[in-house]
Order: structure tokens, then C-alpha cells, then sequence
């Protein structure tokens, strides 16, 4: 189950709806995340700019796939939940 | 068609309004399902919601999931998924959603809400989706620290996203095209005491520009201000889609024509919340709206059964 342990990092603002599901979603399905707040982390913020070429949150990092708003079936995918 | 795969009512739309008429129809003991891209509807995205009567103060999300946790407690089947085609058969109508499932209800409630209005502006495409100009304040509000921007609106929703940047922007301008706000009074109250929000009446935005981020807003003045984001709160227009494919009636702004009771002009369908026209587009009306049409909906099959038994 190599998909199981990539690294999942969720880059979110604290009051972003999508952000909140997204996390939620994580939950339920016990996936263990890295939560960074990038309205407090201005390197964080730059980071995720870098990596998905816009700004908008929340953008979900599952191994090397970046994964930009709360598309529930391409983390899915990403993380073979079925 | 087996039997068991009629529902009694089909509600499409899984916010305020697509809520609370699942409740009422669970209650009338009505088979029924509610089929929704999401739960929660536009509510979600309000950031602090201080109106609705029970909670003194709540963010939207916080009260949409209490919505669905008491959706829960009743049997009601919930279905993930988007309606892409609706049609009327001999004596049910058909819902075939994205990933191609089909359900058959004798009564339907639209309860689909609205779509955000954009600015209908050259190159506005070119900065959604992250690139500087954004429909969800809840969203980047928060990534907006010691930056300029601006917000285009006047009614809550504006008021509310300027209120929200107030506590990370450097410098807030708030575009009303009128001369006058559509807000809250309490709000803009509030409004009024921040220091770093600037208010420019009768001002439209006319040109959006930037490299791969947007940079640069003209105004109908001719001034050009330089910010790094735009925040879009002008309203929204009713998806009306699902609608148009039954033969429902729209009015001349794109709302649902409904009587008091919640039908439109189609026998057995109902519509409900910010797709319908009303003065007041709030969550509290959203959520009567609902309790109405399924009230109505119950009425409606107790008669065709009681014709039916005669």
C-alpha cells in the first residue's frame, strides 16, 4: 500500500469552507496530514504559489501531485480511497 | 421500474432551503431523497452569520453542518451527486445526475440556488481560479496579509468580505457601483470604524490587468489602482437549468415563478430558496421556503392517493 504513506500536506486559511471539508474528508478516511495555515506562514504561502501557480486555497499536496481546491474525487485517486 | 425506486419526493439542492424541506418531508413520513453537489449550499462560504435566531453568532460552515447533522436523524436517502437532466414521464419525473444514476420521485423541489455573478469583464477569465481575482472571501481573505485589494459590491456579502480583510489587508478599497450600501446598517457601522477600508462610491471597474497575476484595476473614474486582489461580491443569478428542462416558468430576472405555496406552474414541482424571487434572499427565508414546498408536496400526494383510493 505505497499510496497510503506519501506525505499529505493541506496548505489552507483558517476560515476557508474548502479548506475545512477538505480536512474533514482527510479525517474520515484517517489519513494523516500536515495542516500549514499559509495566512500566517508567509514562506508556506510563497511555497504553495510555487508549486500550483495560484493562490487560491486550499491546495492539497499528496506525494508529488499537487491537487488545487477541494476535489474530492482526484484526492480520491490520489490516495486510493475508494 | 420497480416500486421501491419511487421516491414520494425528489428534493435536488442540499442547502438551507433543500434541508430543511428534507426535515418537514421526513417528518410527513414522505420516501424521500435529496440530491446535491454539496450539503450546505451558499451559506457555507458567509464567514460569521449573527442573524439567524438561535445563534448569537456562527460561522456558516459551523451552522450548515448542524443543518446536516439534524438531516441525519431523519431517514432520508443523501445523494452526492449533480442533476444534469430532469424530464417528466407518464406519472413521475426523472433525475439522471453526473455519474449517471437515475432516480424517479411523483414530486420534485428545485432548491438549487444561484451561481456567483462575475464582472462580465475582457481578461477576467484570466485571473480566477487563483490568479488574483476571487468569488470566496472565507477563502483568501486570510492570504491577503499586508496587501492592497479590493471588493466590488455594496450589499452584505461585500460588506462582510471588506470587514473580514480589514483584519490582514494593508489597504481595503470597497467599489459600490451606486451611491448607496444594500448592507446592514449594523455592518456597515462596523464598516465605517476601520481605518484601512477606503469606500468609493458610483465606481465600476472597467479593465482587469497583470502578468500572471492580476495587478492592476481601472475604474469608470479613469483611476487606476494597483492591488493584488480583486474580491467579487455583486450577487448571484439562479440556476435555472433544471428548470427550463421541465417546462418551469422563469420571470424576466431568472427566478423560478412560484406561488405562495411554493409551485411553480408544473403540477407536483416545487421550488424553494435563493432560486425563486424574493425580496429578502436570506438563510432564514431560504429555510421557510423549504418547510412551505414540502409542506405543500405532502398535501399535494395525500390528495392524489386520497383521488386514487376513490
Amino acid at each position: 500500500m505505497a499510496e497510503k504513506k506519501q506525505k499529505v500536506v493541506v496548505y489552507s486559511t483558517p476560515t476557508c469552507t474548502y479548506c475545512v471539508m477538505a480536512k474533514d474528508f482527510l479525517k474520515e478516511h484517517n489519513i494523516k496530514f500536515e495542516n500549514i495555515d499559509v495566512s500566517e506562514n508567509r514562506k508556506a504561502a510563497e511555497e504553495m504559489v510555487e508549486k500550483s501557480g495560484q493562490m487560491g486555497v486550499p491546495v492539497i499536496e499528496i506525494g508529488k501531485q499537487i491537487i488545487v481546491g477541494f476535489d474530492k474525487e482526484a484526492i480520491k485517486k490520489a490516495l486510493n480511497i475508494k | 421500474m420497480s416500486k421501491e425506486q419511487l421516491y414520494d419526493l425528489a428534493i435536488i439542492g442540499g442547502g438551507a432551503a433543500g434541508i430543511t424541506a428534507a426535515i418537514y418531508a421526513a417528518r410527513y413520513k414522505l420516501k424521500t431523497i435529496l440530491i446535491t453537489k454539496e450539503f450546505g449550499g451558499v451559506a457555507m462560504e458567509a464567514h460569521n452569520i449573527e442573524n439567524y435566531p438561535g445563534f448569537p453568532q456562527i460561522a456558516g460552515i459551523d451552522l450548515m453542518k448542524k443543518f446536516v447533522d439534524h438531516l441525519k436523524k431523519f431517514e432520508v436517502d443523501l445523494v452526492e451527486d449533480e442533476v444534469g437532466r430532469a424530464e417528466k414521464n407518464d406519472n413521475h419525473f426523472s433525475l439522471t445526475t453526473k455519474k449517471g444514476k437515475v432516480y424517479n420521485s411523483k414530486t420534485l423541489i428545485i432548491a438549487v440556488g444561484t451561481q456567483r455573478r462575475k464582472l462580465d469583464l475582457l481578461g477576467e477569465e484570466k485571473f480566477v481560479n487563483g490568479k488574483g481575482i476571487s468569488y470566496c472571501y472565507t477563502c483568501d481573505a486570510p492570504l491577503s496579509k499586508n496587501k492592497t485589494v479590493a471588493v466590488v459590491g455594496g450589499g452584505d456579502s461585500a460588506v462582510q468580505a471588506a470587514l473580514l480583510l480589514s483584519k490582514y489587508a494593508t489597504k481595503i478599497y470597497l467599489l459600490l457601483r451606486g451611491e448607496k450600501f444594500k448592507a446592514e446598517p449594523i455592518a456597515i457601522d462596523h464598516l465605517l470604524t476601520k481605518k484601512n477600508v477606503e469606500i468609493l462610491y458610483k465606481t465600476n471597474v472597467v479593465e482587469v490587468s497583470g502578468e500572471k497575476f492580476l495587478k492592476k484595476i481601472k475604474l469608470n473614474s479613469g483611476k487606476t489602482l494597483d492591488i493584488d486582489g480583486l474580491f467579487v461580491e455583486i450577487g448571484a443569478v439562479p440556476s435555472t437549468f433544471l428548470a427550463k428542462q421541465l417546462g418551469v416558468a422563469i420571470d424576466e430576472n431568472s427566478h423560478v415563478t412560484v406561488t405562495p405555496q411554493m409551485e411553480t406552474n408544473i403540477p407536483g414541482v416545487y421550488a424553494a430558496g435563493d432560486i425563486v424571487p424574493r425580496f429578502l434572499k436570506q438563510l432564514v427565508v431560504a429555510a421557510s421556503d423549504g418547510a412551505i414546498a414540502a409542506t405543500t408536496a405532502y398535501n399535494y400526494l395525500m390528495k392524489q392517493s386520497h383521488t386514487a383510493k376513490k
